[in-house]
């Protein structure tokens, strides 16, 4: 019998794995015809180094000579890795006081980020200086739903991206929130905000129809979610078509593993995000079984450092 | 070990019928530790970083006062919020006497605590980082009772006021205040202070706040239309000469803010 059917049927009860000592992974693995491996980072806001050692709930968490530290044993143990940020870059730690977010794009760029999109405290200093900040990034900002006409940042930031991964073309667009009220109206100037469920659709269309991408990541900062009817990526991720993964931010909401959810088309994505300031590494891999058919394992890295009296 | 797998996917095929395509994993979390010690030797990347933090550090690490106790963020009030709109509401009384209050939004504060002991001139960094500016508000007091509505909508923010603010509803179904509004056209909600002294609609009212709100942040416009009274201060600063003046914070938990349905 053939296994992977096995593994299909079998997958309806999600409590039951999450409970049990089922060796998935194991199984996903041998029939995988490709592996993917994404990283993620959100809400990172300046968070350069560890929290300080003082009794604070997060001390000794985060920090990026940790980050590399993971990233770079991940890259060597995966063939296919990608390393991804769903915004608020900046903002948070006096690094970004004196130094006006220049670390924090050459840190990413060293880290070798594959991309990012942008938060509302990415504008903190205004749309002229968060253009004059990416000369400083070596990976691209993706953003489809705010109209840069005009302003600092047209053409510097990307509706979507394409990368390849072995076999596989991998488009990722990048939706940010709605920055009226949440950012001072002289921050973001002449940006233009579009609705971000359309722009996301219109854009993941393109990339699946046109551009024949295999799987559709969207970087988004609008937030897990709200109380009430404003968009966040839970109602975003119900409202696509063509999207696989939602990695998202702005909420500083600590996920244990992707919430998942059916689409427009009826079928699975799923929608992650790690908390904040780096504390956490998400990571998410995909067993291909087909471009079309795949499963995903996911963890996350808690990254913390040990003062040693020595 | 393929002969468990067997068996494991046959127990399987009882139990479950359908087909999703996803297979969620067991969640795991893998804690990475690194030791400081040698935190400055491994990478590039630290060697970039080092002249930055050294010199931040340089000015961050300077004790400015002392916590008694944990100050804490909280809903609807807490004493980091509290200490933070004590300082606004000093600082603008000392320029403009005329002020009653301060309101601090929510978002604005950044960190959840400041635990016991020395305070660093970088945890107020910190807890402040953006570069706002300490503005006077000269708000009439129905806009006062709106501002009050959306904060009670939205869970609470840091106020300084002479005493404890009640925000009043009137009993509703639903339970949430913005339902009300909407029947009612905010009419049943009405704030006071104290068990007596409700804010005047027709009344003038001087708040201690910064400029993002002022400038309709945080979903206020309807603060856009007043007057401003600018103090070309920044709210850090004065949070941070208030703690130096003060030397010694001593924790203020009064529950500032009740919300009542």
């Amino acid at each position: 019998m053939n296994r992977r059917k096995f593994i299909q049927q079998t997958s309806i009860a999600t409590s039951l794995l999450l409970a049990s000592q089922f060796p998935y992974e194991a199984l996903a693995k041998d029939d995988a015809q490709h592996k993917l491996t994404i990283l993620h980072t959100n809400d990172v806001h300046s968070r350069l180094d560890p929290f300080p050692m003082d009794g604070s709930k997060y001390q000794g968490m985060g920090g990026v000579v940790g980050r590399e530290k993971i990233i770079s044993k991940i890259r060597q143990e995966e063939e296919q890795v990608l390393l991804l940020d769903a915004g608020d870059i900046f903002q948070g730690t006096p690094y970004f006081n004196f130094y006006k977010g220049e670390p924090e794009m050459k840190v990413m760029s060293m880290l070798a980020y594959d991309a990012a999109t942008i938060g509302n405290h990415d504008f903190d200093n205004g749309v002229e200086a968060l253009a004059n900040q990416l000369q400083h990034a070596n990976f691209p900002i993706v953003n489809c739903n705010y109209d840069f006409t005009n302003t600092a940042l047209e053409n510097k930031i990307e509706p979507y991206h394409i990368i390849r991964k072995g076999k596989l073309k991998i488009g990722i667009i990048g939706i940010g929130i709605e920055l009226k009220g949440l950012v001072p109206d002289k921050l973001f100037g002449n940006i233009l905000y579009h609705d971000p469920i359309q722009s996301a659709n219109d854009t993941a269309y393109y990339l699946k129809k046109n551009k024949r991408c295999d799987y559709i990541i969207c970087l988004s900062h609008l937030g897990f979610e709200y109380k009430d009817a404003k968009v966040s990526d839970k109602i975003l991720a119900a409202e696509t078509e063509y999207i696989d993964l939602i990695i998202g931010g702005h909420t500083h909401t600590f996920l244990d593993h992707p919430w998942i959810t059916k689409n427009k088309k009826n079928k699975e994505i799923m929608v992650n995000q790690v908390g904040w300031a780096g504390i956490n590494v998400g990571r998410i891999n995909i067993y291909f079984y087909n471009k079309k058919q795949y499963d995903y394992v996911s963890n996350f890295t808690v990254i913390k450092v040990k003062e040693t009296s020595a | 070990m393929k002969l468990i797998h067997y068996f494991f996917i046959v127990f399987y095929l009882f139990v479950v019928g359908c087909a999703p395509r996803f297979i969620p994993s067991k969640h795991t979390e893998t804690v990475l530790v690194i030791k400081s010690s040698e935190t400055d030797t491994i990478s590039s990347i630290d060697k970039y970083l080092k002249p930055f933090r050294d010199s931040i550090n340089g000015i961050m690490n300077i004790p400015i006062g002392e916590a008694q106790a944990d100050l804490r963020k909280e809903r609807p009030s807490g004493s980091l919020g509290n200490m933070v709109a004590d300082a606004l509401l000093k600082r603008a009384q000392s320029q403009y006497p005329s002020t009653v209050g301060a309101i601090c939004n929510y978002g604005g504060i950044r960190i959840n605590q400041i635990p016991k002991g020395k305070i660093s001139k970088g945890k107020i960094f910190e807890l402040l980082p953006f570069e706002n500016e300490l503005i006077i508000l000269e708000v009439k007091g129905n806009i006062l009772n709106e501002w009050m509505q959306h904060i009670a909508k939205d869970g609470g923010w840091p106020i300084a006021f002479s005493s404890k603010v009640v925000i009043e509803s009137s009993k509703n179904q639903s339970g949430l205040l913005d339902s009300v509004n909407e029947e009612d056209g905010g009419s049943s909600i009405k704030t006071r202070i104290e068990s007596k002294q409700y804010f005047n609609e027709q009344d003038t009212y001087y708040i201690a706040t910064n400029d993002y709100v002022a400038n309709g942040g945080d979903n206020c416009n309807f603060l856009k239309p007043c007057k401003q009274i600018k103090t070309g201060l920044i709210i850090r600063d004065v949070v941070l000469g208030y703690i130096q003046t003060k030397k010694i914070i001593t924790p203020d938990n009064t529950i500032r803010l009740a919300i009542i349905h």
